[in-house]
């Protein structure tokens, strides 16, 4: 009935200490291992005949490919395809996560904030490095707008690095917040059909209210869980288009 | 030197297109009455291919028939035939490209949604990274309210300034690759 049950770390088996700190095997990383798993099968699976004629499983992998390597043309250009694997990566390891979260009794990984923070710091970190690589401290232009009065333009810097450091975080708490509240609404109406069942006939007919909404906000968190990661991808590609051209 | 060979059963090419035809549709390889259409749109959907193979057969079996002895009886009735296919077919060309158009998106467009939520999480990122360096610099200097009030307010703007590049409303700035 707790509808917060569901995000539960739970420790599977210790794998091994570090000071005073177990490092366990939870069902968080058990259900990453799997979507891995799922990955890696639907890939491999759909390589392995290389017809010029795609089968059904080639179809899918080839649509994925297209999507993410299109998102990533039409955004940071073409030489942003050096990040291809990394966005693809990451695209279809938090699809398989959030769709992998709408089976009933699965965990939803990406409803940890610190799984999305780890995602969102891997892309800050990425343009923060490569940006500073390959364009030395002329990345810094990325703060300063050209044609700006000199009297405003502290002013303006300070709002740009603000603006550069909220990235992570509007990044991070957007997919994470979708999913943990789409779930704990869920959770919520599911709990409601069961407790009107407990009333009798009349309970019965009062809870097909909450079974109808459920099942529409079951195609809704759907829609959420495709959505969420299509918009983590394509911000990934915007971000990392500053690293490729920061600015004039 | 002749052979005396004769076939056990009568393989005329007749009787083997009628055997692999018969084999093929029904239920040996195309296990589907019905198969699912995957191909260009256009092509309509759902061809019923016992209506097709019927259609070859009789055609195979009037061709051993009367091999070019009566002309085409039903020319006109052909010919009809013929122009509403390629009406038909007109009217499926010219539909295709409003189908796919760009131009205007559908009311359930999900990417409109996608950037409701962006646009909602850009405004409050902005404020609570300001807050937190706010009060940061406020632990680490003592100069307790003023930190977090100046970078309340830059945080603040920071964040609308996110929203107005998400939405469009002003161009990227400086991240703007074009300039």
């Amino acid at each position: 009935m707790d509808p917060i049950h569901q995000f539960e770390i739970k420790n599977l088996f210790p794998i091994f200490r570090i000071g005073g700190t177990e490092i366990a095997f939870t069902n968080s990383a058990l259900f990453m291992l799997i979507a891995l798993a799922l990955i890696l099968m639907l890939m491999l699976g759909a390589t392995r005949s290389r017809a010029l004629v795609p089968g059904r499983l080639q179809a899918v992998a080839e649509i994925c490919y297209e999507f993410v390597a299109d998102t990533l043309r039409s955004t940071a250009g073409p030489e942003g395809m050096k990040f291809f694997p990394l966005v693809f990566s990451i695209f279809m390891f938090i699809l398989v996560l959030n769709v992998m979260g709408i089976v009933p009794y699965a965990f939803t990984v990406t409803s940890h904030i610190i799984i999305t923070v780890a995602f969102a710091l891997l892309v800050f970190l990425t343009v923060v490095v490569y940006g500073f690589w390959r364009h030395g401290l002329r990345f810094l232009k990325l703060f300063v707008p050209s044609g700006i009065p000199i009297y405003i333009l502290p002013l303006v810097t300070a709002i740009e690095v603000l603006s550069f450091f909220s990235r992570p975080v509007s990044h991070s708490v957007r997919l994470f917040a979708n999913m943990l509240a789409g779930h704990i609404t869920l959770k919520v109406f599911g709990g409601f059909v069961v407790m009107l069942g407990g009333f009798g006939l009349l309970g019965w007919l009062g809870a097909a209210l909450p079974l109808a909404l459920t099942t529409v906000l079951t195609a809704l968190e759907l829609l959420v869980a495709l959505l969420q990661a299509y918009v983590f991808a394509i911000l990934t590609c915007i971000y990392l288009s500053d690293a490729l051209h920061p600015g004039h | 030197m002749t052979t005396s060979y004769t076939a056990p059963i009568p393989c005329s090419p007749s009787v083997l297109f009628h055997f692999f035809f018969r084999h093929l549709t029904e239920g040996a390889i195309l296990d589907s009455h019905k198969p699912n259409q995957y191909g260009p749109r256009g092509l309509g959907d759902g061809i019923d291919l016992a209506e097709i193979s019927a259609g070859v057969v009789s055609m195979a079996d009037a061709r051993e028939k009367d091999d070019r002895e009566q002309p085409l009886a039903d020319e006109p009735a052909l010919s009809a035939r013929l122009k509403r296919l390629g009406e038909e077919l007109g009217h499926v060309q010219s539909k295709r490209p409003t189908e796919s158009s760009p131009d205007q998106p559908a009311a359930s467009d999900p990417s409109a949604m996608a950037r409701g939520f962006r646009l909602s999480t850009e405004l409050v990122a902005g404020v609570l990274v300001g807050a937190a360096l706010g009060w940061i610099i406020d632990r680490w200097l003592g100069i307790s309210p003023w930190g977090m009030i100046v970078f309340l307010l830059l945080g603040f703007a920071a964040g609308v300034l996110n929203v107005m590049r998400a939405a469009g409303v002003v161009q990227s700035g400086p991240l703007d690759p074009k300039q």
